[in-house]
């Protein structure tokens, strides 16, 4: 097989991968071969410059034709003084994989660098078009017929954006006039920029066949006594439960930390249509967050909930396997605006496809609040008033009255001082998690 | 699963390139008259090692077509539920004898006729069949795989033990997969026939159960 490669990370090393969500413009050093689209990476049969978003495993150069490939290697790091000095690092690849090697022979450690190979046709080196969800590449020189199986086992697809920034705008400050209990000044507040982002969905999809055995407790109308005497009577009867199951399962699980950036995962349904990622498919100003996530984690999840009966059996003898299992990366689009209420600044993420609001931030309306303190204080002050004429009136009371003065005061004095930070009204979408 | 038009063979993607082999055409057994163009239907026959219970269903089959020893048949065109199990279980509890036919199921034959002539056969062709005349010809597509046969074998099994037991409430046993084999089963298509979701097999095992 005709592989060529180009070293193009100049001696980065991978880097742990950072907590909380993190977006593709910030580069998140998530691994090494997050980092090709800053490094200038080039076509390894043109030398054309290539960018291949984070996100990609595979691209057309836009000079030659040649479908390349992500791919990762070991880069071997000089260590002895020599080596420090002039040794020189390289990377070596060879028909099969690629492999480590340095010039000197001398002690080394191995650190995963980027590479990008041209995906050839093995029979005559020909360039071969690769896409995502084809199956059978047939070589344009040759004929030859190549079977390719999913990268990293699994594909990346994305759900187009129907609603755009005036539309998100215009159902942000709708969700801000209509929604209860948001105050006043945030009712018409104006948005201040509008980002697209797309946020990754790990699906598992399996067909699950079995059968489910058992019985369940029903509860059955009787008509029991005879004459006067006939009423009608709940009993408790039991059932077979004997339910053939031969049905696609599905399970969907966020691949970034959308808590962190106040994100509800959006509803899935699995029916939606829905297109290949590739490479320039979305524009450069879209926001794309990194999948986390191993997808063998996912798998065995979604493995397990497909498993689960649903005949709602008592103790169910359940014989289910599962068949086509398929794990896939789904890309969502939302909306993500920002808006100024007084001093703070809050959020409106809105749906990219449905086009109502997945989940938003707003100043909480206090008037109410204020006006049942401004009550409990002027009920305090009657109090205290009180107790101060009947400890100038009686002589006997005084003392009693006074102490109680000075104790009203006191909680009416906590009440004022205890007013707290602005509160906030919270929404998420509902039916989603 | 790909079918080659030309010369019949099977070629399924497995693990490092594509797996190569021949099915099985069955010749029809039966002389039965039944109208409409002949389709032969992918099945999976799948040998298997059981342990189930002395009284089980599969006890009972395994008595009957001793000394060989029964399959577990899995069709391979449909993942529609109800005719994987319906014709899966019937076809595991018939055990039927296959004969092979000579060369693949190229050209469309058809068999004798109770109504004679061309526009009664065409009446009898369920509608939007035109369509699906052209794309599948006389072979229907194989929609499952050897894999998914062999996982399926377990849902048919648990078919015909619930097909045959009332009120079955567990199912202890062990099933095995040991080989697998693709037929290709003559059967016509007639919607009086709701035993088998409207395909009625041309094998003399299922004579008796006429419609």
């Amino acid at each position: 097989m005709a592989d060529t490669t180009t070293d193009i990370t100049s001696g980065s090393t991978a880097e742990p991968a950072t907590d909380g969500a993190s977006l593709v413009g910030e580069r998140p050093a998530d691994s090494a071969l997050a980092g090709l689209k800053e490094k200038g990476s080039s076509c390894p049969q043109c030398g054309a410059p290539v960018d291949l978003p984070g996100y990609l495993d595979l691209i057309t150069c836009r000079s030659c034709g040649s479908t390349l490939a992500r791919q990762r290697a070991f880069r071997t790091r000089p260590r002895t003084l020599r080596d420090a000095v002039g040794g020189d690092a390289r990377v070596h690849v060879d028909g099969v994989g690629l492999r480590s090697d340095v010039d000197s022979g001398a002690s080394a450690d191995e650190a995963p660098v980027a590479v990008l190979r041209s995906v050839g046709c093995s029979q005559c080196a020909g360039p071969l078009a690769a896409k995502p969800g084809q199956r059978i590449l047939v070589c344009g020189h040759c004929g030859v017929r190549t079977v390719v199986t999913e990268h990293a086992g699994f594909s990346r697809w994305y759900f187009p954006c129907r609603v755009d920034r005036e539309s998100a705008a215009a159902a942000a400050a709708r969700w801000l006039k209509e929604h209860p209990g948001i105050a006043r000044r945030a009712r018409k507040a104006a948005m201040m920029d509008a980002t697209l982002l797309y946020v990754p969905i790990w699906e598992h999809r399996a067909i699950v066949a079995g059968w489910e055995f058992g019985h369940k407790m029903r509860t059955r109308t009787q008509l029991i006594g005879e004459g006067d005497n006939e009423r009608l009577d709940l009993q408790l009867v039991r059932e077979g439960v004997e339910e053939p199951r031969l049905q696609e399962r599905r399970f969907y699980q966020a691949a970034a930390d959308l808590e962190a950036i106040g994100v509800t995962r959006p509803r899935v349904t699995g029916r939606e249509a829905a297109l290949p990622l590739l490479a320039g498919e979305l524009e450069p100003s879209v926001t794309i967050l990194e999948a986390r996530g191993a997808p063998e984690e996912v798998a065995e999840r979604g493995r397990r909930a497909a498993m689960v009966p649903l005949s709602g059996a008592v103790a169910p003898d359940a014989h289910l396997f599962t068949l086509r299992e398929r794990i896939t990366l789904l890309y969502y689009p939302l909306w993500l605006l920002h808006y100024r209420a007084g001093n703070a600044i809050h959020r409106v993420v809105v749906n990219g496809r449905a086009g109502n609001v997945n989940s938003a931030t707003a100043p909480a309306d206090e008037s109410g609040r204020l006006a049942k303190k401004a009550g409990r204080l002027l009920g305090a002050a009657i109090l205290v008033g009180v107790l101060v004429w009947l400890a100038v009136a009686s002589d006997q009371a005084r003392v009693p009255a006074l102490v109680a003065a000075v104790i009203v005061s006191l909680v009416a004095g906590t009440i004022v001082t205890r007013s707290g930070a602005e509160r906030e009204v919270e929404y998420h979408e509902p039916f989603s998690s | 699963m790909f079918l080659c038009p030309a010369c019949g063979l099977a070629h399924e993607p497995v693990e490092g390139g594509l797996e190569t082999f021949t099915p099985v055409t069955v010749r029809p057994t039966t002389e039965l008259a039944a109208s409409g163009p002949v389709r032969h239907l992918a099945v999976w026959q799948v040998a298997v090692k059981v342990d189930a219970q002395v009284d089980s269903a599969w006890e009972r089959i395994r008595r009957v077509v001793s000394p060989a020893e029964p399959h577990v048949y899995v069709p391979a065109f449909s993942m529609i539920r109800p005719v994987v199990q319906r014709l899966g279980l019937s076809l595991t509890e018939a055990q039927p004898e296959l004969v092979a036919a000579e060369g693949p199921p190229g050209s469309k034959s058809r068999r004798p006729s109770l109504v004679d002539g061309e526009a009664a056969e065409r009446a009898d062709v369920p509608p939007g069949d035109d369509a699906r005349d052209r794309a599948a010809g006389p072979v229907t597509p194989v929609v499952l795989g050897r894999r998914d046969a062999r996982v399926l074998a377990n849902f048919v099994f648990l078919a015909v033990e619930s097909h045959e037991k009332h009120e079955l409430h567990s199912v202890e046993y062990q099933l095995e997969p040991t080989g697998e084999e693709l037929f290709f089963l003559p059967a016509v298509w007639d919607p009086r026939y709701m035993r088998e979701s409207s395909w009625r097999l041309l094998l003399r095992e299922f004579d008796g159960l006429v419609a």
